[in-house]
């Protein structure tokens, strides 16, 4: 063999080690990028097994099948017969009309004969499900017919990832930007990373916590409790699906098991069973995997969608609320003071609910995609963007009929959202100021709790009447201009930052005088000055920059499309922030760590403890800032992402407890009732609307305040 | 349809001496507004004094509900909704910009809730717009003419009860297109008051139980039709020849000219109508010879692509510098060689 030769062939050697070594790693790479991901990121996965899940023998199945379809059966006679003062004759109707035949055989639930047939004897998740429903047919709208992957398609979902990495979001960044369009860097955004807190930061360090609390009644004992934002998420998991932020890689197998099908599909979930269980891998939410649950399914019913969306309607206050009278039979679920927006979809409280309208009736789905609609302020993601949720769909734009004024009535719907008569007020307990950094020991639930600073469910000060077109800035604040035009209109320096309303201002300093006690540091007066003006927060060049980008990057956007006055809800925090990364909209906010938050109410320990969780330390590592984080920034109003931890030598460092510098709009659209507001509630000149503030010049004012078809009326 | 070329003058001029008229009486009552200081919508009562103060601000008032664009009821019977919005902005740009709400409509209707309910049908174009100077607000001669041309129309003949000007002209947004706009702007807002109907099921049937005929089908006979319709106004066929410019006699298809060589020819039945103006420009511009040769109004030119045209005065050109050239060349070469 000549020298050439032999250099010739082992350089074929060298090649085929290198060929060898790629084939490999892409043979391997199934296996090793979720391991490489794992240790990276510190989540966590592991096989899923739930206590409610077994097999049970040809007779308990008759006896399960049995109680269940008696007692459905029973709920409703008694519903019919509900009417009846007297508790006798109320007893004999019902039973006459649970053994009259037609009523005895109406309401069966379809699987226990799919059940008994197929020979399936227990409820195992997602697995049983897909023995039979491994495809479904999906229809579009325009009724075209489209065969799907039933586990595919569930996992796509928001209601499962909660984040898409698409386009179609309503929301724009502080820079004139739309989320993930066109002239940008699509990065992964939704629920599972909007801006309140570092990216995914509360959905990590909150996911699954217990808590030990001493309630007053256990007299010095103490009582475990659970908390966290998996209590409301289909997936069962250690974690969010943080494997679907990343460009490449899947949620594992054993992951996908663990999604609760029954809590949105069955008519007899118990949510008795939702805490927080802990085994070797780490802490995730229990579920209700019983074949009792499993044999009750049906298409998602209103009750279905209210175990966990009533939660941010109503409240956990609020009377109704089921999942609030079923906390677990151990492990129970903390409740959560004051409500998000406080507008509750029950019978008593929704024109549409007693009407028996199910929230699927407007959120028409698409298979498991859920429409929200095409307007929102929040960086929710959206299943269907694009497609309507809107009142004219079945109310068309002249929907008053039976009022002498319904002409007049009707003209309103070209400037003012049904919303804004229609949702005459917000329950009480709405929470506007919520205070996390002066926390309250609450003695009956024996645990340490943020403090709502004010709580106000009526108009102009629990929520307030903004331009919107549709469309919200990265911490959503809805968009929108007075028709007329002009700059006379400009929420984010004015009705989104203040709050200048007396009764407010004097229940907001009572509240605080009540902190002082607690925390004697604290000043009143600047307190409230601050609590009620965040931008007293930014620098005087801070202040400058955000009024030259409301005008330069906002304006525009507020002046896009077509704007109508609707209610907003309003709603801001004090929370620590990581200051070296400030804008003039504000700074990233750093996330708490439940249990050392409730247990010991030592804020800034609770969040020294989350901040060292290791997927938040990553965020504040090259890789992320490249991939997300500087563009995310981009959005916030910051120029980059800067990834000086907060965190040096055990000492924090640039963090800083603030109010959010506006206050966040959040839509109400449920709560309808079937009268809306009066004129004069809006048409005078202490009415509702702030006609000057919303842009009018002043004769309009005047006009709109006093109008002439109004001067012989009361 | 809407007024052409002929009646551009005396529609401005009918038009601009109302406008005078009223832009009198309105700087007046402007100029009464600042005295007392009172802005028009503020005053409640008294109709009869506001009719007498206040005219610029009588259409202020009512726009303030009728420009609501979704100012409408659902009529039980029908189950119709009924608009009864104004576009305040095309309303600015209309022919009847100048005209106070109350000329057309009586001051009945100033206070809320009106007392009278709005009655159509003694509204009409012809109320107002006739040759008679005694019986006429704002003489129009060639209304006569309009009116009794409707008469004989399909329109009328078919729904004599309930087709009416309105049905077509809308009068809060009715504008005719000046010349300057082009033939283009003004076919394509032309053809789209046919269209409102003809291009739209419900509104069709709404008017008669007639099937609704398509469009496709219907003109199936002529080639590339969407390009006609681009490029000529549904009436040029759709009314006999001969009549004025702004014939209302609409005929049904059957009636319709069919002949492809009335309109492509030299002499177009077209340049009597839509064109006629063009080829006046032209002229003007170009001159009589020029514009014979190479006149630019559609299908009368000599290739109907004045890029083509160009391609070949270009090939001709060539072709003689070529020949002239070669000719000069040989030319010169021979005196040389001979001297």
């Amino acid at each position: 063999m000549s020298e050439s030769e032999r250099r010739h062939s082992r350089r074929g050697k060298a090649w085929a080690i290198v060929a060898a070594i790629i084939l490999g790693v892409a043979a391997l790479s199934p296996w090793l990028y979720p391991m490489a991901f794992e240790a990276y990121t510190g989540v966590v996965n592991g096989p899923l097994t739930y206590e409610s899940s077994h097999k049970v023998s040809d007779r308990e199945f008759e006896t399960v099948a049995e109680q269940l379809t008696h007692g459905a059966r029973l709920k409703r006679a008694q519903e019919v017969t509900a009417g009846e003062a007297d508790d006798f004759a109320r007893g004999r109707k019902t039973d006459m009309l649970m053994s009259t035949r037609s009523f005895a055989a109406s309401g069966q639930f379809p699987h226990i004969g799919y059940f008994r047939d197929a020979g399936i004897r227990g409820y195992d998740g997602p697995s049983t499900c897909l023995k039979c429903h491994e495809t479904i047919v999906v229809r579009d709208l325009d009724g075209e017919k489209k065969i799907v992957n039933t586990l595919d398609d569930v996992i796509e979902s928001v209601h499962y990832k909660f984040q898409h990495t698409a386009s179609g979001f309503t929301t724009f960044g502080y820079d004139g930007r739309e989320v993930n369009s066109k002239d940008t860097r699509p990065i992964p955004v939704g629920k599972i990373d909007r801006a309140c807190g570092i990216p995914g930061s509360f959905s990590w360090t909150g996911w699954a916590a217990l808590i030990d609390t001493k309630p007053a009644e256990a007299k010095g004992a103490t009582v475990v409790r659970s908390e966290g934002c998996g209590q409301c998420h289909i997936g069962g998991g250690y974690h969010p699906a943080t494997e679907k932020m990343m460009p490449i890689g899947d949620v594992p197998k054993e992951a996908k098991m663990g999604v609760d099908c029954l809590i949105c599909h069955s008519q007899a979930y118990d949510m008795n069973q939702r805490y927080v269980i802990k085994d070797e891998a780490g802490m995730r939410w229990n579920q209700d995997r019983s074949l009792k649950a499993a044999l009750a399914v049906t298409l998602p019913s209103r009750d279905n969608c209210l175990l966990c969306h009533q939660h941010n309607m109503g409240g956990d206050a609020f009377a109704e609320n089921v999942s609030a009278k079923n906390l677990g039979h151990t492990n129970q679920r903390i409740l959560h003071e004051g409500a998000k927006r406080g507008n509750p979809f029950s019978a008593s409280t929704d024109v549409h609910a007693a009407a028996g309208l199910v929230c699927t009736d407007c959120h028409v789905p698409e298979g498991h995609k859920i429409p929200r609609g095409t307007k929102g302020t929040d960086l929710v993601a959206n299943d269907l963007p694009g497609r309507e949720v809107a009142c004219e769909n079945c109310h068309t734009t002249a929907p008053h009929s039976k009022s002498a004024d319904r002409v007049l009535l009707n003209g309103h719907v070209d400037r003012i959202a049904c919303e804004t008569c229609h949702i005459p007020h917000l329950q009480d307990y709405s929470v506007v100021l919520r205070d996390w950094t002066h926390p309250v020991w609450n003695e009956k639930e024996g645990l340490y709790s943020f403090r709502d600073v004010y709580q106000s469910g009526e108009a102009g000060k629990g929520f307030t009447f903004l331009w919107f077109n549709g469309y919200g800035t990265f911490l959503a604040n809805a968009l929108g201009n007075n028709p007329a035009g002009g700059t006379g209109y400009n929420p984010l320096m004015d009705q989104m930052v203040k709050i200048d309303d007396p009764a407010a201002i004097a229940a907001i300093r009572a509240q605080v005088e009540e902190m002082k006690k607690q925390n004697p540091d604290i000043d009143v007066d600047q307190y409230v000055k601050e609590a009620t003006n965040p931008l007293l927060a930014l620098s005087p060049e801070m202040l400058e920059k955000r009024a030259k980008w409301v005008e330069e990057k906002i304006r525009p956007l507020m002046n896009k499309g077509k704007s109508r006055l609707y209610p907003f809800k309003l709603f801001n925090a004090r929370m620590y922030e990581d200051m070296s990364n400030q804008g003039p909209f504000g700074a990233m906010i750093l996330p708490f760590d439940y249990a050392v938050y409730y247990e010991t109410g030592d804020t800034l320990a609770a969040m020294t403890k989350a901040i060292q969780n290791p997927i938040v330390k990553r965020m504040y590592e090259l890789p992320f800032k490249t991939y997300m984080m500087d563009e995310f920034m981009n959005y916030f109003g910051v120029d980059s992402w800067s990834n000086e931890y907060p965190l040096k030598d055990g000492k924090l460092r640039n963090v800083e407890a603030h109010w959010m510098r506006q206050m966040g709009t959040l839509m109400v659209n449920h709560g309808i009732q079937r009268k809306g507001r009066t004129c004069r509630e809006c048409h005078s000149e202490t009415g509702i609307l702030d006609y000057a503030r919303l842009g009018y010049s002043p004769q309009r004012v005047r006009e709109l305040q006093n109008p002439p078809e109004l001067a012989n009326r009361q | 349809m809407t007024f052409r070329c002929a009646a551009f003058g005396l529609v401005a001029a009918a038009f601009v001496s109302a406008a005078l008229f009223f832009a009198g009486s309105a700087r007046a009552e402007a100029r009464a507004e600042e005295e007392s200081g009172i802005p028009g919508g503020e005053v409640t009562e008294a109709r009869g004094e506001l009719a007498e103060r206040e005219y610029a601000s009588v259409n202020e008032r009512c726009l303030r509900c009728h420009g609501m664009a979704t100012l409408s009821y659902q009529d039980p019977t029908t189950q119709k909704t009924v608009s009864l919005a104004v576009d305040p902005e095309k309303f600015a740009t209309s022919n009847h910009a100048r005209m106070t709400c109350t000329n057309c409509h009586q001051d009945d209707y100033i206070e809320y809730p009106h007392v009278k309910k709005a009655d159509r049908a003694s509204l009409t174009c012809l109320g107002c717009h006739r040759a008679d100077k005694k019986t006429s607000r704002f003489r129009i001669p060639i209304f006569d003419d309009v009116g009794r041309q409707f008469r004989r129309s399909v329109h009328y003949k078919a729904l004599p009860e309930t087709f009416d000007c309105f049905s077509c002209h809308d009068p809060h947004v009715f504008e005719v297109l000046t010349a300057e706009a082009g033939p283009a702007a003004v076919v394509n807002s032309d053809n789209a008051i046919c269209l409102k109907c003809h291009n739209s099921q419900p509104r069709f049937s709404a008017l008669t139980r007639h099937e609704f005929p398509s469009l496709k089908q219907a003109h199936s006979w002529l080639p590339s039709p969407s390009m006609h319709w681009r490029s000529v106004r549904c009436i040029e066929c759709h009314t006999p020849r001969g009549g004025n410019d702004i014939n209302h006699e609409i005929v049904r298809g059957e009636a319709v000219e069919r002949n492809c060589v009335a309109c492509h020819t030299k002499d177009s039945a077209l340049l009597t109508r839509l064109y006629r103006h063009r080829v006046k420009e032209e002229r003007q511009v170009s001159g009589l010879f020029a514009s014979m040769l190479n006149n630019e109004a559609y299908i009368v030119g000599m290739t109907r692509s004045p890029d083509v045209d160009a391609l070949s005065f270009f090939l001709i050109g060539s072709t003689v510098l070529g020949l002239g050239g070669h000719g000069l060349l040989r030319w010169l070469a021979r005196r040389r060689r001979r001297s």
